[in-house]
């Protein structure tokens, strides 16, 4: 029964495949996640040091410690702190919108001494949700459960597309303005070059009658 | 770009029916350099990349693809947007790279994503044949109006075409995020240049009578007749 549990669980689940890429000790990366509000976001990160005597990347021995910094699409800070070698950080968004996650070691060198392999993985919405707690705490059957994570997909597409619409009205107001602003300019150029040529043209006339030359 | 964006659709819908592993990111890439990522893939597996530049110059950048003993297996040079298809021969760490170097000034935010095909397909059949086989479930039957193996069935499918739907809105979403920063950069470069145009007719205009006033100013001795010989 839990064996056909785990198995039921652990292909509904979508399996992180977690990527990974080198940071300098003191360099500083950052992703960027435009998503809905009220969604969730966790991210799973593993982080190893060069060691030198093994030729191979190794759990960090030193007290090496990942700085998490998110930032809200009004650039306020949401969240922002420091994490052991290995964690995670979760964050649920109130503002629909760009969210800036960033990273960087908090090693005190002054200067880039060696590379860090960071293993990262940033789950968005539905995917960020385990379900196999879920399911032990409702006490939920293997049909009850995969009803409720195509439920809780269902719901995640609908406020993309809630979004999605949010997005395509602020787009319009910037083509339109954008429209409105070129003819308007375009206007106001050509009526000033009238107005100049036309001051031009009156200021040397009477400037060459006064020098009695015209 | 219009031409492409039906193919990915295309793509994406195709892949969702064996695909159970992708991973996207969306990464700031400086100017003038790369920034590359690792994944590990085992052997014979079917990996599927898609990349699109959504902001920065002239949104387009430089990708290249290694397997594990550093060969490169696929190169391409300032695209703004692309799929890549590969079949993995040894298991190993594979690395994409994108290559910004090209460029002094802008950085690019690119989107990109990762689809591994894995063989679980299989896997689950058995799996729902295995719950089908349950007596409780068994049951249910009266009530579902058909077998249980038939409404796994059907729980199967809606979540499969969710995964498209979903993996559709994710292209849409990026498309957007690219026109928009195209028309927020459009919206800019018409106010900054139409003003600057502006400012330069008015200071030449200017220019150009203090010019001509200061030509006739010098000359105070010399008649108006001959000046008018001369121009």
């Amino acid at each position: 029964m839990a064996f056909l549990t785990a198995l039921v669980t652990l292909c509904l689940l979508q399996s992180s495949a977690a990527l990974y890429f080198h940071i300098g000790e003191t360099e500083r990366k950052c992703f960027i996640e435009e998503i809905p509000d009220e969604t969730m976001v966790v991210g799973n990160y593993k982080v190893q040091a060069y060691d030198h005597n093994v030729k191979d990347y190794m759990p960090v021995s030193r007290d090496i410690g990942m700085h998490v910094d998110i930032a809200d699409p009004d650039e306020k800070t949401i969240l922002s702190r420091t994490y052991a070698a290995e964690g995670r950080f979760t964050f649920t968004s109130h503002t629909a919108g760009e969210h800036v996650i960033c990273l960087n070691s908090n090693s005190s060198a002054w200067f880039n001494s060696g590379q860090l392999r960071v293993h990262l993985d940033i789950s968005v919405g539905e995917h960020a949700v385990d379900y196999q707690q879920v399911q032990a705490k409702d006490k939920l059957t293997e049909l009850q459960l995969r009803v409720r994570q195509l439920l809780d997909q269902v719901e995640q597409i609908t406020k993309e597309q809630n979004y999605q619409r949010y997005r395509e009205e602020r787009f319009r107001q910037t083509s339109e303005s954008t429209n409105q602003r070129v003819l308007w300019w375009s206007i106001a150029q050509t009526l000033i070059l009238l107005i100049t040529g036309f001051w031009q043209m009156q200021h040397l006339k009477s400037f060459f009658e006064a020098k009695k030359l015209v | 770009m219009d031409r492409c964006f039906p193919y990915l659709l295309c793509l994406a819908g195709l892949l969702s029916f064996v695909v159970c592993s992708e991973i996207d990111l969306t990464v700031d890439i400086p100017a003038g350099r790369q920034e590359c990522f690792w994944q590990e893939l085992p052997a014979s597996t079917t990996c599927e990349i898609d990349y699109q530049v959504i902001d920065g110059g002239d949104m387009d950048i430089s990708v290249y693809v290694a397997g594990p003993e550093g060969r490169v297996i696929y190169m391409e040079q300032r695209k703004a947007e692309n799929v890549i298809k590969f079949t993995s021969e040894g298991k190993g760490d594979y690395k994409i790279c994108f290559d910004n170097s090209f460029s002094t000034f802008s950085n690019k935010v690119v989107f990109f994503e990762i689809f591994i095909e894995d063989g679980q397909s299989d896997d689950d059949d058995d799996e729902d044949h295995k719950l089908a086989m349950r007596e409780d479930y068994k049951a249910m039957e009266s009530q579902l109006d058909m077998t249980v193996e038939q409404f796994l069935g059907i729980l199967d499918r809606s979540k499969k075409n969710l995964e498209r739907s979903v993996q559709v809105q994710t292209l849409i979403r990026i498309h957007e995020a690219k026109d928009r920063n195209t028309q927020e950069a459009n919206f800019f470069r018409v106010n900054f240049f139409s003003c600057f145009q502006l400012a330069v007719m008015m200071v030449v205009g200017l220019g150009q009578v203090i010019m001509i006033r200061s030509l006739f100013q010098d000359r105070r001795s010399v008649s108006g007749a001959s000046l008018r010989a001369r121009t």
